[in-house]
This record gives C-alpha cells, structure tokens and sequence, in this order.
C-alpha cells in the first residue's frame, strides 16, 4: 500500500502558535482623492501602536479620468503621480507615474457619464514587491499630484506580516525562537 | 522537528524607487543619470519604463520600439554587447501607451519584467543610454523607473552609532 508522506519532519504546533501569536497577516489600505490639478497632497495613514508593519508588496489601483468637452469621461490616461514617504524619509526619488509601480492600475469610475460602456478595469497582475518595515506608530504617506481637470481617487494596499508589540508577544516570540 | 535558522532578510536597507522621464530627441541617444548616495549602496532589482507607441490624433506616428544600454561607470564597461530593444527587460513599454497632450501617457498596467539584481556600490554613477527613437513627429518621452533598495554601508560611521 502507497503511502504519502506529506511533511518530511515533524511540525512542532506548539511552536507554529507561538509564532502565530508573535506576528500575523495584515494589509493596510490607504485611498485618496486628489483635488483636481492638485500639485501635491498629502494623503496618510498610520501604522498604529499594534506593531511594527513589515511590508512586502503594494499593490493599487486608480481612476483615469478628467473633463472633456465639460463633461467626465474616462480617457484611459494616467493623471496621478505619487510619491511615497515612511515618516519623512522619501522611498521614492521624485513622484512617480501611478501606472509604473500599481498594479492591476486602472478602474472605471462611478462618475463617468456612461460608466459601463467604459473600458474594464485592469486585473491583478504580479503585485510589486516593496520590503519595508515601517515602524509602529509611524505615518506612512502619499504625496500625490493630480493632472486631471477632475479630481481622481485612488487606492493602495500594502500587504505584509504585523509584528505585534506588547509583552505577551515578544514572549512568544522568545518561546518560538527556542 | 525543522531547524530553525536566523534570517535577516532586510539588512537594514529600504526600498528605494528611482524615476526619470527623458524626453528623446529623434536619431539621438538620450541619458539617464543617478548618482547613489555617499554611504548607501544599491541593488537594482528590475526596471520599468513606458514611452508612447502612437500619439492620439497625430497620424501616421508610431514608434515602435526603444534600445537600452546600461552601463557600469565604475567597472568601465558596457553590460551588453549591443543596444537592447528595451520590451525584452521590462513592461509596459511601448504596448498600448497613447501620448495625449500635454505628454500624458495612457495608463497601461505594467506587466512581468526581468529581474536584473545588480549591486552598484556608493557614488557609483547609475548610467543608462536610450536610443531607438525614430523621426516621428511627436516627441519621444520615455518614462524611466528603477525599482531597488538602498543598503547603508555598515563601515561608514554614521551608520555604526555609538561614538
């Protein structure tokens, strides 16, 4: 009779709750709209007093969409650019194009005059990694400029592992490490 | 029971995210220059970029593709042989990118790219060179964005604390 044998050594599960116990999945979602022709604004959240957030993806998405003829059509074109900052320290080097770092990236948008006869959104392609550990209790902000003559929402996930704080964690995490 | 073993995947570096946009006289050879800073050295992990392969209402424009070359300033060398058609590295390139005044760029998603993994250490001159850009009426912006980490040097005193 076959036998498989699924796990090569033995998992110890007291260990794997300690660990459990120490750090978790987490994403934090930041979104935003930008005022129109907006040259830089701020939008921010806060890792919060949990954890330390260590990131290891982004992934985003955004609307393209701007006046023609005074009235909202989704033209296809990316109008915002970003530029990402862990406190005050600049993770990006100027703003970049919204369209060059999120993926799936574009989405309609409920206030196009015709929103289903619009192109369909992106899908989620690779997200991009982005390994990071923002401190707890730090702002993590956007800084984003808006060329559209609309203002434009956009969303960012940042997807990662929480790094709980507080004594019980870190006995935990004591206890795991052996 | 599976060994444990250490792992310190971050190295105390951070992400660091370097864009240009280049605006490409026709029949030239454009470049892009970043220097790293004194006491961080950096690892490019990929490259992507997007330029427009036609340009709404401008007919018949189309620019089909673009050439890159990268080059180590510090190890005085080239590292190709010969210009690279830059859609063999990197997405979204010039696939679906419309120009529309004034120089936006559609918004197409970036896709797979090649990852590149080279370590340039501090002040070492990042240098790419961008060719292939045809006479075609309409000007040729390409956008440029090295995705990478800074990774402090440890021997550098403002790194080691203490005194």
């Amino acid at each position: 009779m076959n036998k498989s044998r699924i796990f090569s050594q033995v998992i110890q599960p007291d260990d794997t709750f300690e660990v459990q116990n120490a750090q978790d999945r987490d994403i934090l979602l930041m979104q935003g709209i930008i005022p129109a022709g907006s040259g830089g604004t701020d939008i921010t959240i806060n890792v919060s007093q949990l954890g330390h957030f260590y990131c290891q993806y982004i992934t985003g998405t955004f609307e393209t969409i701007t006046l023609v003829a005074a009235v909202i059509t989704d033209t296809g074109i990316n109008y915002l650019f970003g530029q990402l900052r862990d406190g005050t320290r600049p993770l990006f080097s100027d703003r970049v194009p919204f369209n060059l770092f999120c993926t799936p990236g574009r989405r309609k948008s409920p206030f196009t005059v015709a929103p289903a006869a619009d192109p369909v959104g992106n899908t989620l392609f690779y997200p991009m990694e982005l390994e990071h550990i923002f401190a707890v209790n730090t702002n993590i902000t956007m800084n984003v400029a808006n060329t559209s003559l609309t203002p434009v929402a956009f969303e960012i996930a940042f997807h990662g592992k929480r790094i709980f704080s507080g004594k019980a964690a870190d006995d935990c995490r004591l206890k795991a490490r052996g | 029971m599976l060994e444990k073993i250490a792992v310190d995947k971050l190295k105390d570096r951070f992400p660091f995210l370097i864009y240009q946009r280049i605006n490409l006289i026709p029949n030239s050879r454009g470049p892009f220059f970043f220097v790293i800073n004194s006491g961080y050295w950096y690892i490019i992990r990929h490259i992507r970029c997007q330029w427009a392969e036609v340009a709404a209402g401008v007919a018949p424009a189309f620019n089909p593709g673009m050439n890159i070359e990268i080059r180590g300033s510090g190890r005085h060398r080239e590292y190709q042989n010969a210009p690279v058609p830059l859609r063999l590295l990197s997405s979204p390139c010039g696939n679906g990118v419309t120009l529309t005044a004034p120089a936006g760029m559609t918004a197409t998603g970036t896709e797979s790219v090649k990852m590149i993994d080279e370590l340039l250490p501090q002040r070492e001159n990042i240098e790419i060179y961008l060719s292939g850009h045809d006479a075609t009426p309409f000007p040729a912006f390409i956008d440029i964005l090295l995705v990478g980490y800074m990774i402090p040097d440890e021997k550098m005193v403002q790194f080691k604390g203490g005194n």
